[in-house]
């Protein structure tokens, strides 16, 4: 059997890697997420993620989908590899590199940078980025949290 | 009322304060297709809790009802620094604040700085994050 992504943490060493799932931004998933609660009068909401002519008139070829959608992407893989722990002291750094346009596929991924002590315990320090279908990376930075 | 793009370092605005759905959470799983139960089961006690990517979403300065952009302006995220200190809960109140703690110019673009942080209905400090924004003039765009 597998150990799980978070039990592989506890024993990895520098550069080792860990993977989400990968995810088709569709338009459904698109428009979920930025076009506001579904009950929500004239829903969607109209801006760059949801309507194309607010994407046109930002210079825009189509609709994007917003970093904060893969950046839910990124928290769930940390959710995976800090469990609990992440709630109460995660934290990302990070920086939108690319559009994602619809149909796009997006995966977050992470490797091991470095554990540091801490007075409330091990923090370990993961370089954390996501990437497209085409393997370029859409978001970067680092992300950090507690271990038992 | 001041442009978003008018805020010098201090200024606020105006807070958001935000109960989070049953619904609007299962929402936001289906567009991460995340079905983990912890975000949709009561946890002893305890409602169940909010995907953290609503705390980012709905901590976006664009949430707060003062927020206003200039005719013609646009404004993109550049990058971000946040830290989770505490589950959001469905069902429970949290606040937003957003402050302006710098605006800065690099490359001959206009940055602001936006201290950002969330709190509950029960006094539990959620989320505090620095958020940095460019603007543009609509329909040319310095960022993807």
């Amino acid at each position: 059997m597998q150990p799980t992504p978070q039990i592989r943490l506890k024993s990895a060493e520098a550069g080792e890697m860990f993977e989400g799932r990968p995810l088709t931004l569709s338009l459904s998933r698109i428009l979920a997420f930025s076009g506001g609660p579904f009950d929500m009068p004239e829903w969607p909401d109209k801006n760059l993620h949801t309507d194309l002519v607010k994407a046109k008139e930002a210079g825009l070829v189509g609709i994007i989908g917003s970093g904060t959608q893969w950046e839910g992407l990124l928290i769930d893989l940390m959710v995976e590899l800090f469990g609990e722990r992440w709630y109460g002291s995660g934290s990302i750094e990070a920086k939108i590199t690319k559009s994602i346009y619809v149909g796009q596929t997006v995966q977050a991924k992470a490797s091991l940078r470095e554990r540091q002590s801490s007075p409330d315990g091990q923090r370990i320090v993961l370089d954390v980025w996501c990437e497209n279908g085409d393997g370029d990376k859409v978001l970067a930075g680092t992300a950090t949290a507690l271990v038992d | 009322m001041k442009y978003a793009h008018e805020f010098v370092p201090g200024d606020e605005h105006e807070p958001l304060e935000v109960v989070i759905t049953p619904e609007y959470n299962q929402q936001i799983l289906f567009s991460l297709e995340n079905f983990d139960p912890q975000y949709r089961e009561n946890e002893g006690a305890q409602p169940p809790k909010v995907h953290p990517v609503l705390l980012l979403h709905m901590s976006a300065r664009t949430r707060s009802p003062s927020f206003k952009l200039a005719p013609d302006m646009g404004s993109i995220f550049a990058k971000d620094s946040v830290e989770f200190l505490n589950p959001a809960r469905v069902g429970i109140m949290f606040r937003v604040t957003w402050r302006v703690l710098d605006a800065y110019e690099k490359r001959g673009h206009n940055y602001q700085a936006m201290g950002i942080n969330i709190h509950d209905a029960n006094g539990q400090h959620l989320l505090r994050r620095e958020m940095h924004s460019t603007f543009f003039v609509r329909n040319k765009p310095e960022v993807a």
